[in-house]
């Protein structure tokens, strides 16, 4: 099962694999691969003959790795995370927390009909409040969370009425 | 903070090379009115001179370095956190409060302020900056330029239709084409007209008349010259307001987008000696004619045609100071505190030299690849850059939330070398070793100007960057590049290893084999 990586405008399937260590499969190739910290905070990446050394930091489902004297933004999605939201009907039908955190306030109940962008709850991850809002016009269907509860990341925060339902 | 060691070092040795001997600290505290890294940078200099730092913040910036650094810090409020540093009555109140001696405003905010120098003044305290008068005059453009031409120094020719309407287009003839029509009430490059051929000058002013009067509701036209492809050049100048005025050199910071400069280095590439000497000395001489107190900017626009004229002058301490101050070894905030406290300069032009070249890289959260849009978020990781000729003037520390609410930039990169070689090689490696993240920064887009052979090459001018744009922003990552990323996010998220780990061996193996 291949996981879904972001980087820009392109989504690119992967899957991390065990062999003698770890390997990275893409588009058939397959990369044995291995991560070792430095002294400095940085992280040597061997990746088949080649070792690269980079600075990495995670928020969230995003990693951000400086490398090669750029800064680039990783977004990754589980596969069975991806599998999912396909079963249930599109990436709009649910909110799912982007870290895990502590609700603050729900602005939303369910019945009501919300705009897509709408607030529907502020959550505070890492001393950060972020506005969790609709993906797409609709009715909510569920809030998950009450102010105060915590989640972990990936959780469901809202689900919105399956379109046409 | 890592990578704070050189820049410390390089702040100790600047200070002790720009404060003369017996002259002790000017003032037991001085109140820090900024924010960010030019607060830290201040109060720096002031604590090594013995002096009490005392900062000044909004709520929103509890956390920063320059609030930590501080003996003392006050909290100030306001209905937005600019607001807060706008508002002179609670800063003066917290002045007075803590006991501080002396104000100094930075740049921005209450800097170029009239009536919030009066007011430090007022209060007893020195407020850092110039005459209020003459922070009246420069800020008023128009009495300004008038001012330096009067006292012969060159401005651009010009002829603003309010003088005399009827003979306005006669005027702008008599300026001569190139010639640049704008709306005397505009801005941000509306409604402004070049004319080459002044045999279509006529229907120009009325075009320019019309889009004046569809955009700003004023139709009243104003014409100087044209320079075209032009450089911004600007002189560092410092006076004790008893008559001593002197120099140190000057800066280019011709690299800019949206109108603000993002690169600046001394000496200038298009000046030679004799060129450099002509225009360092009208700047002083336009200084000395408002016998001016502080130190200060005088900024002009340089023409293809090597020649020069008055823009704007700038009565504060400006962002690009650490430039002069890498090729003189002066501290200009040690200077400005001392002429603020009454001392005379003590010293002439003579002893201020120019030792090598200087860079200076605006290190701002905003994505170039978005036409600089600000970014915002978490700083998760911050390496800056050290060694040999890098010096940091950083406002942010790992850990840090960069807002929306303030300018977007993090801090200044400046490096030094031999010549304007080495700087560059030294720049080039300085942004690489710039590691930031989390928010979106344009460190890598700033490596990319310097390595342009036409920057190189020493032929900037301000429309460098829209010129050279598709050149500078960030190039997608390569397939390699992609494969790299994506193993070192898959090795780094451990639900990616533990989910790897937990397959079993067969599937381990099916999954090879399906994939041979």
């Amino acid at each position: 099962m291949m996981d879904v990586f972001a980087i820009g405008e392109n989504a690119i399937e992967a899957a991390l694999v065990r062999r003698e260590g770890f390997a990275l499969l893409r588009g058939g190739a397959e990369l044995p691969v291995r991560l070792e910290p430095a002294d400095d905070g940085a992280f040597m990446l061997h990746a088949g003959g080649r070792t690269v050394r980079l600075f990495l930091a995670r928020c969230g489902a995003e990693t951000f790795i400086h490398m090669d004297g750029e800064t680039f933004a990783v977004g990754w999605e589980d596969a069975l995370t991806r599998l999912a939201r396909a079963a249930s009907g599109g990436h709009a039908d649910v909110a799912i927390a982007p870290m895990p955190g502590t609700v603050i306030s729900v602005g939303v109940e369910p019945g009501q009909a919300v705009a897509r962008g709408a607030a529907l709850m502020v959550i505070e991850s890492m001393k950060l409040q972020t506005t969790i809002s609709a993906g797409r016009d609709g009715v909510v269907q569920a809030v998950h969370f009450a102010a105060d509860q915590t989640f972990d990341r990936g959780a469901v925060l809202v689900t919105l009425e399956a379109e046409g339902a | 903070m890592g990578g704070n060691g050189a820049t410390e070092a390089n702040h100790a040795a600047i200070t002790e090379a720009g404060m003369k001997p017996g002259t002790g600290a000017p003032f037991a505290a001085v109140l820090i009115a900024n924010r960010g890294e030019i607060a830290l940078r201040i109060a720096r200099t002031v604590r090594a001179q013995g002096t009490r730092v005392i900062a000044v913040h909004h709520r929103e910036d509890a956390a920063a370095p320059f609030v930590r650094f501080a003996d003392e810090a006050v909290e100030i409020t306001g209905p937005s956190p600019v607001a807060a540093y706008l508002d002179i009555g609670q800063i003066v109140a917290a002045a007075r409060a803590t006991g501080a001696e002396a104000v100094h405003p930075g740049y921005g905010f209450l800097a170029e302020n009239a009536d919030f120098a009066k007011a430090v003044e007022a209060a007893g305290m020195a407020c850092i900056g110039p005459q209020p008068d003459v922070i009246s005059l420069m800020g008023d453009k128009v009495r300004a330029r008038a001012f330096v031409a009067e006292r012969g120094f060159p401005v651009l020719p010009s002829a603003i239709e309010d003088d005399d309407p009827a003979t306005f287009v006669e005027r702008a003839r008599a300026v001569g084409a190139p010639l640049l029509i704008k709306p005397a009430a505009g801005g941000g490059g509306k409604g402004m007209r070049i004319v080459r051929d002044l045999g279509t000058l006529e229907t120009e002013i009325e075009r320019g008349r019309s889009e004046g009067q569809r955009y700003f509701g004023d139709g009243r036209l104003y014409a100087e010259r044209y320079v075209e492809r032009p450089r911004h050049i600007e002189v560092q100048v410092l006076g004790d307001g008893q008559g001593g005025v002197v120099h140190f050199f000057e800066r280019e910071c011709s690299i800019q987008r949206r109108f603000q400069k993002l690169i600046e280095e001394t000496p200038s590439p298009a000046l030679d000696a004799a060129g450099r000497r002509a225009i360092c000395e009208a700047a002083a001489g336009i200084a000395r004619a408002v016998d001016y107190r502080n130190a200060g900017t005088i900024e002009f626009i340089y023409g293809q045609d090597g020649g020069f004229y008055f823009l704007e002058m700038n009565t504060r301490l400006q962002v690009e100071h650490p430039v002069t101050e890498m090729i003189t070894g002066y501290d200009l905030v040690a200077e400005q505190l001392r002429v603020a406290a009454g001392a005379p300069l003590g010293y002439g032009q003579d002893a201020i030299p120019s030792h090598g070249h200087a860079i200076e890289f605006r290190l701002c959260a905003e994505d170039a690849a978005r036409d600089f849009a600000p970014a915002i978020g978490d700083i998760l990781l911050l390496r800056m850059p050290e060694g040999e000729g890098v010096r940091v003037d950083s406002g942010v520390a790992q850990g840090g939330a960069v807002s929306p609410a303030f300018d977007p930039m993090l801090a200044k990169i400046i490096v030094h070398g031999r010549d304007r070689t080495e700087a560059i090689e030294r720049g080039v490696r300085a942004l690489k070793e710039t590691v930031l993240l989390g928010v979106t920064t344009n460190a890598s887009f700033l490596r990319r100007i310097i390595e342009q052979p036409g920057f190189r090459a020493g032929e900037t001018h301000t429309g460098f960057i829209a010129e050279h744009l598709d050149a500078l922003i960030p190039p997608p990552p390569t397939p390699e590049q992609e494969t790299l990323l994506i193993a070192a996010t898959a090795l780094a998220e451990p639900q990616i290893v533990a989910a790897a780990e937990t397959v079993p061996d067969l599937h381990a193996a099916m999954g090879g084999w399906r994939n041979r």
